[in-house]
């Protein structure tokens, strides 16, 4: 299955969607946003890097099913 | 790669970066009630205090060591036989669980080893772990001990109050000390606060910087090192003092008293034996002495009354002032003057830029004066030999009836008057003239240079100058 989708605008909407919740959830007092953005961070560079995986396996069977 | 991969890197590593800079940030500057504070503080904000209690048999002569930290330290007398421990700890957290939850990890550390109890506290242990370097905790020792224990305290960030020991040796730091009725010796070392110690059935020690020393009703001999803060001693026994940085007061030693001060200004009264001060940007003052006075200063004033024995007074830049000296004096001014009423033993006076004064002295007198003049009056008739020289300034000597003397006086450039009814005049020049009354005795020797010299009888005088 090619890659349909541009990684990039998925990274950057999940990190909008996470940035938006914690700071949410800090308005709301639930959480301390400064402790929670540095805990969870480097989270967007696990997902990004995952999609890019996904991508990359995706275009190999693609090319193999092609030929 | 792409253009906008690369570019959603560094704009994901930059948000990274701002995050853990400002984590970084927020460990070490706070805000809070009370204001912003630059340096990551544990002691701030709330805090809450818990207690724990532990009694300790002990048997008799058994002497306590406390060891504590970020915390006050009591001593008081209680029942014999029993060590009674009351620790309260204050633990700053935010909320009251968080602050129980810690507390209960403080624990009280007692144990007796050989004679000696050791009382002390985790905190050591607790600091070292993760939690507890961030946790800011006091803890207050509150002990009883019994009659006649020889205390020994550790403290620092804590005051200190120890009474009714056998004994006190105490080392604190930031704040301040009270040591009060101690059968035997005590030792003090102190920075950075006040100190007192009051009632010693023995000697003292006391070694303190940076805060205000008082000694008070000390049986035995006081020693006293202490810089920047100012030193009271009442009511000691021989004292020795060494200070800088402060004023140096001491009333009623008895004994020698010694006292090396620098910057600063010392004051002495009742020492019942010798009085040795050696001050510097300070005057020295001493007030009645049994023993024989030595004062040497260096750009200050020296004053000194009621000394039974000698004296011995060096200064410069400061004036000499004297008053009932019992015995011989000797003084050496630079840049001062000397005035110096009822001396019974005589004078060995040498000074310039100010003028010498004695009214009322006996013995021997021999004064030498630099830019300055020369005013001698005898307390009764004079039959001593008398020596006075001055330079750039007048000599003048009071004669009462009954004096007998031979006199030789010169002023060059300058004139001679002697006006004193029965002073013979042998030999009159210009500026120099000799005479003797009653019938010749002791020399006196008057010497003007570029001033005058006149002898006067005393009721004359006193009728010129009421």
């Amino acid at each position: 299955m090619a890659a349909s989708f541009s990684i990039e605008r998925i990274v950057i909407g999940f990190a909008l969607l996470g940035l938006g919740v914690l700071w949410l959830l800090a308005n709301a007092g639930r959480i301390d946003l400064l402790s929670a953005l540095r805990t969870w961070w480097p989270l967007l560079l696990v997902l990004w890097g995952g999609l890019e995986l996904a991508a990359a396996l995706s275009r190999r069977e693609a090319r193999h099913g092609g030929s | 790669m792409k253009a906008s991969k690369i570019g959603l890197l560094i704009l994901v590593l930059g948000f990274g970066g701002a995050i853990e800079t400002a984590w970084s940030v927020r460990q070490n500057i706070g805000f809070g009630p009370q204001g912003c504070r630059v340096l990551a503080g544990r002691y701030y904000g709330p805090s809450f205090s818990f207690g724990a209690d532990h009694t300790q048999p002990v048997s008799a002569g058994t002497g306590i060591e406390v060891d504590n930290a970020f915390g006050a330290v009591i001593v008081r007398a209680g029942e014999p036989g029993q060590v009674k421990i009351a620790l309260r700890k204050v633990v700053f957290r935010p909320t009251e669980d968080q602050a129980r939850a810690f507390a209960a990890e403080v624990q009280i550390k007692s144990a007796v080893e050989g004679s000696v109890l050791r009382i002390g506290n985790n905190r050591d242990e607790l600091e070292n772990r993760g939690e507890g370097r961030e946790v800011g905790f006091e803890t207050h020792f509150d002990l009883t001990v019994p009659p006649g224990t020889p205390v020994t305290v550790r403290n620092e960030h804590g005051r200190v109050e120890i009474a009714d020991a056998a004994s006190a040796d105490v080392t604190s730091s930031f704040d301040g000390v009270r040591v009060e009725r101690v059968a035997g010796g005590v030792r003090l070392q102190v920075h950075h606060g006040d100190v007192l110690a009051a009632g010693v059935g023995g000697d003292l020690s006391l070694v303190a910087r940076h805060g205000r020393a008082e000694v008070q009703d000390v049986q035995g001999r006081a020693s006293v090192d202490h810089e920047h803060g100012d030193v009271t001693a009442l009511r000691t026994g021989a004292l020795s003092v060494r200070a800088a940085h402060g004023e140096v007061g001491v009333e009623s030693v008895r004994g020698d008293l010694e006292v090396h001060a620098q910057h600063g200004p010392v004051t002495a009264r009742d020492v019942t034996g010798a009085a040795t001060i050696e001050g510097s940007f300070g005057d020295a003052r001493v007030e009645k002495a049994g023993g024989d006075a030595r004062i040497t200063v260096v750009h200050g004033a020296v004053e000194a009354a009621d000394v039974a024995g000698g004296l011995v007074a060096e200064t410069s830049f400061g004036d000499v002032v004297l008053a009932r000296v019992g015995g011989p004096v000797q003084v050496k001014v630079a840049h001062g003057g000397v005035n110096a009423r009822v001396l019974e033993k005589g004078a060995q006076i040498n000074a310039s830029g100010a003028d010498v004064v004695i009214d009322g002295f006996r013995g021997e007198v021999r004064v030498e004066v630099e830019r300055g003049g020369v005013s001698l009056t005898p307390a009764g008739a004079l039959t001593d030999p008398v020596w006075a020289s001055a330079a750039h300034g007048a000599v003048r000597l009071e004669v009462s009836a009954g004096s007998r003397f031979v006199l030789d006086a010169t002023a060059e450039p300058g004139e001679v008057q002697v006006d004193v009814p029965g002073l013979v005049l042998t030999s009159t020049s210009a500026g120099l003239t000799k005479g003797e009354m009653g019938g010749g005795g002791s020399s006196v020797h008057l010497q003007a240079r570029h001033g005058d010299v006149r002898v006067e009888a005393v009721t004359a005088a006193a009728a010129k100058n009421p």
